[in-house]
């Protein structure tokens, strides 16, 4: 034991080797008790994870093991999110996933309907694509301004369809190349078929380094058979044409624009629905309201009703709330045009826009 | 003492000295045994024990440390 730890002190001094994690378990698994040792350390930035697990047998480490790796692999209340270079688990994002719905899920009904139905045929046809030949793969491409819904869209999907998803919130990582974590992504995405693999802000994801790498993976050397590639952009002049315009690559996309004053009327109902009675605004307010938003995204709607509620609330008792939404119309108005005064004025910027 | 040698001492070690140094010192340690060894992100103990699946008990005779969470 002290010779164990002389050489993970011996090893432990200077730049060259870091113990983070050392530890030393006795364990009791079904009728058999055996230990591990455990031994994290960091060798010039690259992070190095070591188990050893000692026993008599090594059939039983063997079946240890498997029993470990099998659990840990599988999905319970969470998703798989790639950030960093590694995929991890993500309970939050599952939890988001569960409050979204389609029937929560504003958006023109037309458009609303031909996604789903788009994405329940492609998923019940796979014996028709094989029997034509056809690749059964599908690549969605949802385009628009921030704020208009294609987050809440891919969740509303995810919650409906019961169909694996996987996250990918960036390709880079601190230690390794964009190739290798593109390459991480799409291997897992073919072990996991049939599952929507999500990338969202593609023309973040997508560099004038990784992208011929991207495109051999999307376009399949390796087959993607069962991948249901479902991205957003914000902007879509940004991304190449080679990734837009090409049919085999995303052959299908939906516009998210900026809501029409029925979908307005929808999202501010279903928002005051659930405000206390003396709080909601009348229906002449209401209306007044969706009028008056025009030029609004969803993102801009929810910000107005936060405001109005908060400014409600400071005022004195029985101010009506339909003149504090129109005053606070009118202010949210007046700094999205400031806003835009400025980055007229500004150089172009990368612009991350985030979906309410 | 001069700490140049330690240095070029571990500059010269391959990136899996410690693997190395920990496997030969657990064989010597225990040489009726078989040392299973695994660098598989999956394998991790305490969510497993967290779920009733085993029991973890540390070893008091070790000097156990975390330096990150």
């Amino acid at each position: 034991m002290n010779r164990l730890l002389r050489i993970l002190r011996h090893h432990d001094g200077g730049d060259f080797y870091r113990i983070e994690q050392q530890n030393w378990y006795r364990v009791q698994w079904e009728e058999y008790t055996f230990e591990v040792v455990l031994v994290n350390y960091t060798k010039s930035n690259c992070s190095c994870k070591i188990h050893f697990i000692i026993t008599p047998d090594v059939g039983l480490a063997n079946a240890f093991f498997l029993a470990v790796t099998r659990w840990s692999a599988e999905l319970r209340e969470e998703v798989w999110v790639f950030n960093g270079g590694y995929w991890g688990k993500s309970e939050e994002l599952y939890r988001s996933i569960q409050s979204s719905s389609l029937d929560n899920l504003v958006l023109p009904a037309d458009l609303k309907a031909e996604i789903h139905r788009d994405l329940k045929q492609f998923l019940a046809s796979r014996e028709l694509y094989n029997r034509y030949r056809i690749p059964w793969k599908r690549g969605i491409l949802l385009l628009g301004p921030p704020g208009n819904g294609k987050t809440h869209a891919i969740k509303a999907l995810v919650n409906d369809l019961k169909i694996a998803p996987l996250y990918v919130k960036s390709f880079t990582s601190q230690y390794g190349t964009d190739q290798g974590g593109i390459t991480s992504v799409f291997q897992r995405a073919r072990e996991t078929t049939p599952c929507l693999l999500i990338l969202e802000d593609l023309d973040s994801l997508i560099t004038d380094k990784n992208r011929s790498f991207f495109l051999n993976e999307l376009d399949g050397f390796a087959g993607n058979t069962g991948i249901i590639v479902l991205a957003t952009t914000n902007h879509p002049e940004k991304l190449d044409p080679a990734i837009v315009n090409r049919p085999s690559r995303f052959d299908r996309k939906y516009h998210f624009e900026l809501p029409a004053v029925a979908e307005r009327v929808t999202y501010l109902n279903m928002w005051i629905s659930n405000w206390e009675s003396e709080m909601r605004p009348t229906a002449e307010g209401l209306d007044a309201t969706a009028l008056a938003t025009d030029g609004f995204s969803f993102a801009y709607l929810k910000e107005l009703l936060v405001s109005a509620l908060m400014r409600w609330i400071n005022l004195p008792q029985g101010s009506e709330m339909d003149a504090v939404l129109l005053e606070q119309c009118h202010l949210l108005r007046s700094q999205m045009s400031s806003m835009v005064e400025h980055y007229d004025r500004a150089p172009a910027t990368d612009d991350d826009g985030e979906e309410e | 003492m001069n700490p140049m040698p330690t240095v070029l001492q571990t500059l010269q070690q391959p990136s899996n000295a410690i693997s190395y140094y920990l496997r030969l010192t657990l064989r010597e340690m225990y040489p009726e045994y078989s040392l299973f060894e695994t660098e598989d992100g999956n394998f991790y103990l305490p969510p497993f024990a967290g779920a009733g699946l085993c029991k973890l008990e540390y070893r008091e005779d070790f000097e156990q440390a975390l330096t990150h969470t």
